[in-house]
């Protein structure tokens, strides 16, 4: 029995790792004052790119960096629309994903000639896993903590840069007070239209990293649709923290937990359409939760004064 | 600026439409409605002439190295072996197109033979457009042997019976597993995924009847990580034979398996439709073919270059869904020679006997399509 709850948990925390990274990337523009609808189209771009450079290249430097490239790119294009020539910010994410979702199909076929996943097609190459000293001697939780991908890690270590980068600099409280007020900021020399664009920038390099954690270390090929609404989860897990870095990750991981649990339901003898609906029940009763929470706080505020 | 930006946008929108839509029906426009209405009068009275023919394959798409994929070996196959001319119509994974897509295809003009699959309503829009379109003959294959298309003379069906095929790898995994928990994950929770599930676990049943069957399902979507989490809960249960009845999602069960040493330590993958241990070891991805002892083999390709020779003759009962199974050679395990060397030598000879049983009608396989209804199998299943 504690073996399985130890594996359990292993696998929450493997499921919950691109959740983590998005949740986080979301976070940085939540903090701006914008929300990044266009996670989604991020990391589909970053996890194929990655895959195919490093396939071609043979360099897992070259595929990584080509994936934080394309991830990039793609935010510039949506801030470029939005910020200088203001088209609707959402309008353009919505596209953006909409497009990616058959574009990397295409890009794919035109180099692999494959339409459903590159594994078998293309040589690959992916980040290991690895073992921490010391924690991995610790029992239960050196089986719970210790083996996971090298990307696992940086996830959990990004939380805390995004948190000191947000709240210990200068430039994140530039983040923030543009997200707070924008006029206020221009009005001391900021430029909003700056912090959006580094913001942005930001968020699709965080979004990368989980992009290329499904396609180059928890699957290690790319697979049509392979992001599969993980952008849009980790972008409710970011709204029921209100952009706080460090919350958003433990609602990422509320969800991971759901998931992997979904997973371990389909031993027992429950339902199909049962387990399939329950980590999406488990996201809407969790923001239901949290709003009611929210105004009962509001409320109890208001009533001291 | 704006005007390059502007192009950009439409181009990455026009390249997400093409990967979407068909490719197929839309890239070439019909080649004129007089030639065409040739073409369809043709085919409705030249079939026994051996007239030149045009195939239009419809599917979900292609690449899977499974199922989508040999329907469309298939359908080129009888195309080069007749001299006709076969196109492929791949309908994306937004089914509310499909319909739209498939009239599209008819309305045409060009091609006057369908051959798709059954899934995702495929077969439906088959039986609801035949009456329609009297100079078109339609081949479905993978349809639910209790279909009744009786009176629709230009649609016949091709029945697998998957149960048949599922029944011997069942039987497999029963003398292999040496936990006594055996696995399956289903694509989806549908007519012809339970069929593969009551052959798996009847077979297991009639091999070692200790054994306990935990089946998974799918939601319908091929998602390898999906497959690739699932297949992990059951190995770290115990479970160490696991039927991955899902040909796209199939790579994350083997990548699964594979990372846990394979067949070496004890854990056994049993494939699906297609001969997937030849399959992987042509392809990049070689290391993974070694987790597969052998698979639950779909002779679709083969089965409609049968059933289009049949339809040449003139002998093919057209209105009618006939079931292939072992004896017809439209299923079976995948008889190759890594199944030979990795399982034992009284496995292998059993596996043989009950083979020549389920042929000689000595062995009845149950079939979902015999339950009264759904809850009448889950009670079966769940025993």
């Amino acid at each position: 029995m504690l073996d399985t709850i130890v594996k359990f948990l292993f696998s929450v925390i493997r499921v919950s790792t691109p959740l983590v990274f998005g949740a986080v990337a979301a976070c940085v523009t939540r903090k701006a004052g914008l929300l990044n609808l266009a996670i989604e189209s991020m990391m589909l771009a970053s996890a194929l790119t990655g895959v195919l450079v490093s396939g071609a290249t043979q360099s897992l430097l070259l595929g990584m960096l080509a994936g934080f490239a394309a991830a990039i790119a793609i935010t510039m294009i949506i801030s470029y629309s939005a910020f200088v020539l203001k088209c609707d910010l959402y309008l353009v994410s919505i596209a953006m994903n909409t497009a990616l979702v058959g574009g990397t199909v295409f890009v794919m076929y035109l180099f692999t000639q494959q339409k459903a996943n590159t594994a078998g097609a293309i040589p690959s190459l992916f980040v290991g896993s690895m073992e921490l000293p010391l924690i991995k001697n610790i029992p239960l939780l050196g089986g719970i903590l210790s083996g996971h991908n090298v990307l696992t890690y940086v996830a959990f270590l990004m939380v805390f840069l995004v948190w000191f980068l947000l709240y210990k600099t200068k430039i994140g409280l530039r983040i923030r007070s543009v997200g707070e007020n924008p006029q206020a900021a221009e009005s001391v020399g900021i430029s909003p239209r700056r912090i959006y664009f580094l913001s942005f920038g930001m968020s699709g390099f965080i979004a990368a990293l989980g992009g290329m954690y499904m396609s180059m270390g928890y699957l290690t090929w790319f697979a049509r649709d392979m992001i599969a609404g993980r952008g849009m989860i980790s972008m409710s897990a970011m709204n029921i923290a209100v952009g706080e870095p460090v919350s958003a990750t433990l609602a990422a991981m509320m969800f991971g937990t759901a998931d992997a649990l979904s997973n371990y339901m389909q031993l027992g003898k429950f339902p199909s359409e049962l387990i399939s609906m329950f980590p999406y029940v488990c996201t809407v009763a969790i923001l239901v939760l949290m709003a009611v929470i929210r105004t009962v706080k509001a409320t109890a505020e208001r009533n001291k004064i | 600026m704006k005007k390059l930006l502007a192009i950009l946008l439409t181009l990455a929108m026009a390249a997400s439409l093409a990967a979407c839509g068909g490719s197929g029906g839309g890239d070439k426009p019909a080649s004129g409605g007089a030639s065409s209405g040739a073409a369809a009068q043709q085919g409705a009275s030249g079939t026994a002439d051996g007239d030149a023919r045009s195939i239009i394959y419809l599917c979900m798409n292609l690449g899977d190295l499974s199922f989508n994929d040999l329907g469309w070996e298939g359908s080129q196959n009888a195309a080069e072996k007749y001299g006709w001319s076969a196109d492929v119509i791949e309908l994306g994974k937004d089914t509310s197109t499909y319909e739209n897509a498939f009239v599209d295809a008819l309305d045409s003009g060009k091609y006057d033979l369908v051959v798709t699959q059954s899934n995702y309503g495929l077969s439906d829009l088959c039986i609801k457009y035949a009456p329609e379109y009297p100079e078109i003959d339609f081949i479905s294959f993978d349809m639910s042997a209790t279909a009744d298309i009786s009176g629709i003379d230009n649609l016949f069906g091709i029945a697998f019976k998957q149960n048949e095929g599922s029944f011997l790898a069942g039987a497999l995994a029963g003398k292999l597993t040496k936990t006594n928990k055996i696995g399956a994950f289903v694509f989806n929770d549908v007519p012809v995924g339970n069929d593969f599930v009551t052959g798996y676990v009847a077979g297991v049943r009639e091999a070692n009847p200790d054994a306990e069957v935990s089946i998974a399902y799918g939601g319908g979507t091929a998602d390898a990580s999906k497959l690739q989490e699932v297949s992990s809960a059951m190995f770290d249960s115990g479970v160490d034979v696991i039927y991955g009845i899902s040909g796209s999602a199939y790579p994350g069960l083997a990548k699964e398996a594979t990372g846990r040493g394979g067949i070496d330590s004890g854990l056994w993958c049993i494939g699906v439709d297609s001969d997937m241990w030849t399959v992987y070891k042509a392809s990049e991805n070689a290391d993974y073919a070694d987790v597969i002892v052998t698979s639950m083999k779909k002779n679709v390709a083969d089965s409609i270059v049968y059933t289009i020779d049949r339809m040449v003759e003139g002998s093919l009962p057209f209105g009618k869904v006939e079931p292939y199974g072992i004896t017809e050679g439209g299923v079976g395990l995948a008889d190759n020679e890594y199944y030979r060397s990795k399982t034992p030598a009284d496995v292998l000879e059993y596996m043989d006997s009950l083979q020549k049983d389920v042929v000689d009608g000595k062995v009845k396989v149950p079939s979902y399509f015999d339950f009264e209804d759904y809850d009448a199998f889950v009670e079966w299943r769940d025993q």
